[in-house]
């Protein structure tokens, strides 16, 4: 395989967090964001990216993850190291990650993400659900009775 | 009405609602039945037309619910997933829906076709129905007005090009062709193609919103296209010479050649001759391993079913003879292994056919 990039000096991005923590990341990570590919064309090449929706915590994770999808790594297995650590860390990570994957759109992070919600979510119940995401149930009473009975063997 | 007596209410949603809709993307269809209770927004997306098209075309493309769904003789269902070398089957309860057209006793009940979550069976003589094992929703077809017998065979798919569930019948003697649509929900007699349903194999293998038949000589593939109505032929790949009796298979929506030798081909570009490429040469060593299946499987004249792992590294190939006949190929080593599902062990299937849950309904 071709590597003709490592001699060369990789250009860099400097990103900003929401609590105003700068990172340098090369820019071939960077541009995995199409968000962010889209800001570098407004601004200037040499300033800084903001990107007040993002912390530093998640903003360091996240630029970890597409550093690891540049590699020449095959995807797959880059993918399954990314999918047990989203598995096994606490909810408020994997919800900020997506909600980071989401606003920097980032195709591949924010599918890994969601996926593993819905894997989180398959076993669970209605009211495990609703207390997970913070939903408020606003069926009434009789309609949530009516749904049941229509899929009365999904809850065996 | 019941507003919320936790204290919950003062919390916003953790994720905005277009996001939960992208998780739900990637749930299988019994979860989502259960979710629909979680509020009104949930019920109605899940509920929603083109929340199921989704979900669906989401379960398809990722393979992450991608599996077999086997028809064993005792009238029970079993769905297979696929993992490297692990399958996990599962057993679908035996639904009122299907009792009511088939006790356990009666042996002419037979799952025909699988299609987006739906199965085709037929009972009683001869007549159809349409069944999604995860909604349990239920229709039986209308029957064909025609005086003459008709083949045995019944083809199910669907036209992606009308967004429409269709079957497929054939009368024995006169060639004539009729086509089912879910739609209309009626039948209509089509033009007949240039060649005698005699002569095609069955079942037949949807891909391109097309149906593909291996021809009883092994010489090409024979086609109809649902949505134009249109006949023709394609060529099997130069390599492959009738006497490796070849048979079809479909998988993550290509065309797929298997030899009686375990060459597995793929037709990478749909309609192009040219672009049917090799993805597994059993090696000879390993003939051994796949004798036992192939002899039963191209003997009795046998469709074969596949199914691919997660990491779409390998290939299982699986045949009706019975539950020792399962081969595993890989596609990186080159390696057949034959694939033991203890479970299966004692009984004997009538059906293996792809198979994808999803919310699909019957009705409009």
């Amino acid at each position: 395989m071709a590597s003709s990039s490592t001699s060369e000096q990789k250009k860099k991005i400097r990103l900003k967090s929401a609590d105003n923590e700068l990172f340098d990341v090369d820019e071939d990570a960077a541009l995995q964001s199409e968000t962010i590919k889209n800001l570098l064309q407004e601004i200037s090449g040499d300033q800084i990216v903001p990107l007040p929706n993002v912390t530093s915590k998640i903003l360091a994770k996240v630029i970890e993850y597409c550093s690891n999808m540049c590699e020449l790594d095959p995807i797959i297995s880059v993918n399954k190291q990314w999918e047990s650590f989203f598995k096994n860390c606490d909810q408020d990570t994997l919800f900020d990650t997506i909600l980071a994957a989401n606003y920097l759109s980032i195709k591949s992070l924010l599918d890994l993400t969601c996926k593993c919600v819905a894997d989180m979510m398959k076993g669970k119940t209605p009211e495990e659900i609703r207390e997970k995401f913070h939903i408020v149930n606003d069926l009434t009473s009789e309609e949530e009775a009516k749904i049941r009975a229509e899929i009365s063997w999904a809850f065996e | 009405m019941d507003v919320n007596k936790e204290e919950t209410t003062h919390d916003l949603p953790l994720l905005p609602f277009d996001l939960i809709h992208k998780i739900l993307l990637w749930l299988p269809a019994t979860s989502l039945l259960r979710l629909k209770c979680v509020s009104k927004s949930w019920y109605h997306v899940i509920n929603s037309p083109d929340f199921i098209k989704l979900n669906l075309s989401h379960s398809l493309t990722s393979n992450s619910n991608k599996s077999l769904i086997l028809y064993a003789y005792n009238n029970s269902l079993y769905t297979l997933d696929f993992h490297d070398l692990r399958c996990r089957v599962t057993e679908l309860p035996y639904h009122q829906a299907m009792a009511n057209f088939a006790s356990p006793q009666q042996h002419d009940f037979k799952l025909t076709g699988s299609c987006n979550g739906l199965i085709c069976f037929r009972f009683r003589d001869d007549n159809l129905a349409l069944y999604n094992p995860a909604t349990r929703a239920c229709k039986v077809l209308p029957q064909i007005n025609f005086k003459n017998r008709l083949f045995s065979e019944v083809e199910f798919s669907y036209d992606c090009m009308s967004d429409d569930y269709k079957v497929l019948r054939f009368a024995e003697s006169d060639n004539h062709t009729f086509l089912y649509s879910l739609k209309i929900n009626a039948w209509e007699m089509v033009l007949s193609p240039p060649w005698n349903w005699k002569s095609v194999k069955f079942p037949s293998i949807l891909v391109n919103n097309t149906l593909h038949w291996m021809d009883c000589k092994h010489k090409d593939i024979k086609c109809f296209d649902l949505f134009t109505r249109r006949y023709y032929v394609l060529l099997l790949p130069k390599k492959v010479s009738p006497t490796y009796f070849p048979l079809l298979a479909v998988l993550k929506g290509e065309l797929f050649v298997v030899t009686y030798y375990f060459d597995i081909w793929v037709m990478k570009e749909y309609g192009v001759e040219e672009s049917w490429t090799r993805l597994f040469r059993c090696p000879s060593t390993q003939w051994n391993v796949i004798t036992k299946f192939a002899s039963g499987l191209f003997c009795w004249n046998l469709g074969l079913s596949l199914a691919c792992s997660k990491d779409g590294c390998k290939i299982l190939v699986a045949c009706l003879r019975g539950p020792e006949n399962f081969i595993c190929c890989d596609l990186q080593s080159q390696e057949a292994s034959e694939v033991e599902i203890p479970s299966l062990l004692p009984k004997r299937f009538s059906a293996i056919l792809p198979w994808v849950e999803s919310l699909v309904p019957l009705s409009n």
